[in-house]
């Protein structure tokens, strides 16, 4: 009852003609930067960044997050009609979208596609409504050890998950701690790798590194090789899908929801691994399994829903623990670190009308997302009539400039530039540059939290391990270490025939 | 174009994060470290840079023993080459002159990517100059260095 109160406050805040604006804006721009190849959730989340310093943080962050659930909305479209993923959580519907589309069908897998993200995401929602409060309340008294373990635990997690070998996720994780590093100390103010160079003291800006890493390098890999593919167009009247269309897609959408409701919760890629994970759960419920990938709905349905459903349960860990997922969940944390509010335990209880009006918002948001989705697919079709010379310069400026005006200087732009190249080579290579930014955003509270920690045990390790939770946690983060240590030998024996 | 074979690209990026990873532990070394019960400054960044040293050095090696495969990497690609370098000049002159560097560097990006004239680049350079120069610094008030576009 008192959540439905606080729901009713949230609406108030979500719709006033100002946040209404935002909210429409954040999903234009999350649909466009989804449809188009190249830009995905977490580019156009850091290009627009800049632009909410100025709003207020309701604004800001209504804003923010209609990009990131309209990204993944956006991303099934050129899926569907050119068999080229909008962004990485969409690489699975180019399978049976496509080739539904080839056969005239591309209208019933659009309707399905928005549909199942309509009810995968609402249901997300609605689990971040009911688990966020009382988990925050749960974890209130959380101390600097446990919330050591928890950011650990995340950043292990991120290893597992993350694809290309384990050695290279945590290089790229240790390397993001040590960028972190860069500054002064936070207890002794020490300067650490500052060089004498005055811009080094505040540390390295996220932001730029962020707008780097997946903008600027996206960019870099995208040029080399653009190609002309001739999109599918479907009328507005091809749009509407049969009944056995509704029939077969539902129960898809329902597994759909609760596999992506759940890999939200997960730190790493938990958009694309449910995806990849609803799919194959279809194809292996289904009665015609080897009909999978020649245009079955199942195969659309289920991961466009399961991907769309992790947004709601990625806000949780960010909002109560303070501690994002992913790293357009961690471009979130900035965004409400920059507008004063401290993603925590105590985030609901000192800033409740930025959480209900969050979470309003999102629910108006996915009405807004299903209109811009079906009737108006045609116009975000013709967005990739745009050269993508054209476009890719237009994203350059706004990077220059959005990144120009982090601290009005050009030292950002050399960090950007740099962290560009940087992301270009290493993702040439099949290094993933996501567990590096996620490092650099937990950095700091990681190594604040460890001395806090070890302050309060008086400097003893073993201490740290006292509470409940802690030993919870480090029982999880050794059964993860194991279960991965033993899959990896299983594999390894799986293959010795083989190789023999 | 460079041809980088993925094995040696790898090793490639192995040392060099190695290197920086000796670098940075080197480099934290001359901080006040502290003990293990009470850790100073540079505790952590020693920690982060051996640990970033091993694991790469484990990487280099894995890789050096590794068979050579066919698959690799076309580096130097003419138009990631133009943008780093339009993203360099910028770097080193925005702040002085602001959007009066825009147009020349959009101009020659764009002649690139999109193989036009010089007419056609330096055409829609100049729209996209003026749109984003209205839109940061009139519509949104956004403090850019004045030098204007046109």
């Amino acid at each position: 009852m008192e959540s439905l109160t606080h729901l009713a406050q949230g609406f108030a805040i979500a719709l006033t003609p100002a946040n209404l604006l935002y909210c429409f804006l954040g999903v234009l721009w999350g649909t466009i930067v989804g449809v188009l190849p190249g830009l995905g959730p977490l580019a156009g989340l850091t290009l627009l960044l800049p632009l909410t310093y100025g709003l207020d943080p309701h604004g800001a962050i209504i804003m923010l997050a209609g990009i990131f659930y309209g990204a993944m909305y956006g991303g099934s479209t050129t899926s569907i009609l050119m068999r080229i993923p909008g962004e990485a959580a969409s690489i699975i519907t180019c399978i049976d979208g496509y080739e539904m589309a080839r056969k005239g069908r591309a209208g019933p897998a659009l309707t399905i596609a928005a549909i199942g993200s309509f009810i995968g995401s609402t249901v997300s929602i609605v689990g971040l409504m009911l688990f966020a409060p009382p988990l925050a309340e749960l974890m209130v008294n959380i101390r600097p050890a446990e919330e050591l373990g928890l950011m650990v635990l995340a950043l292990t997690i991120v290893t597992f998950v993350s694809h290309g070998p384990m050695a290279r996720t945590v290089a790229m994780i240790l390397l993001g701690l040590l960028i972190a590093t860069v500054g002064l100390d936070p207890v002794s103010a020490h300067p650490r790798y500052t060089f004498g160079v005055m811009e080094l003291t505040d540390g390295i800006s996220f932001i730029a590194i962020a707008i780097g890493l997946f903008g600027i390098s996206e960019i870099l890999l995208t040029v080399e090789q653009v190609a002309l593919h001739k999109p599918i167009r479907p009328t507005l009247a091809s749009l509407l899908p049969r009944w056995s269309d509704f029939r077969e897609a539902l129960p898809s959408i329902v597994r759909g929801t609760g596999i992506g409701f759940l890999f939200g919760l997960i730190p790493g890629p938990s958009g694309v691994i449910s995806t990849f994970v609803s799919y194959a759960l279809e194809k292996r419920v289904s009665r015609e399994p080897e009909a999978f990938g020649t245009g079955k709905i199942q195969g659309v349905a289920g991961p466009e829903t399961a991907n769309n459903a992790t947004t709601g349960s990625a806000m949780i860990p960010l909002l109560v623990l303070g501690i994002p997922s992913i790293p357009a969940t961690a471009i979130l944390l900035s965004a409400l670190l920059i507008h004063g509010v401290t993603p925590g335990t105590l985030m609901i209880s000192r800033h409740p009308d930025v959480f209900w009006g969050l979470v309003a918002s999102m629910y108006i948001g996915n009405v807004m997302l299903l209109v811009l989705n079906l009737p108006l697919v045609g116009i975000f079709v013709n967005l990739l009539r745009i050269p993508y010379a054209y476009l890719a310069s237009l994203i350059l400026v706004v990077c220059v400039i959005g990144v120009f005006t982090l601290k009005a200087s050009s030292f950002d732009l050399w960090v950007m530039t740099a962290f560009g190249l940087i992301g270009y080579v290493l993702r040439k290579f099949d290094f993933d540059v996501a567990p590096l930014l996620l490092a650099v955003v937990l950095g700091d509270k990681i190594e604040s939290a460890f001395r806090q920690a070890l302050i309060v045990s008086n400097g003893r390790y073993l201490d740290l391990f006292q509470s409940n939770l802690s030993k919870g946690l480090a029982a999880m983060l050794v059964a993860l270490i194991a279960f991965q240590v033993l899959s990896r030998r299983l594999n390894l024996r799986a293959k010795l025939p083989k190789e023999e | 174009m460079i041809r980088i074979r993925q094995r040696s690209g790898e090793i490639a990026i192995a040392a060099a994060l190695a290197g920086l990873g000796g670098f940075a532990g080197y480099g934290a070394l001359q901080m006040p470290l502290g003990t293990a019960s009470v850790p100073d400054a540079g505790f952590f960044p020693l920690a982060c840079a051996g640990g970033l040293a091993l694991g790469s050095l484990w990487i280099l090696v894995r890789a050096w023993y590794r068979r050579a495969g066919v698959e690799g990497c076309d580096l130097g690609h003419a138009a990631v080459a133009v943008v780093v370098a339009g993203l360099a000049i910028l770097s080193f002159v925005f702040e002085k002159y602001g959007f009066a560097m825009l147009f020349p560097v959009l101009t020659a990006v764009i002649r690139t990517l999109a193989g036009r004239t010089w007419l056609h680049a330096a055409a829609i350079a100049a729209a996209l100059s003026f749109g984003t120069w209205v839109f940061f610094v009139v519509l949104l008030g956004v403090q850019l260095p004045a030098l204007l576009v046109l």
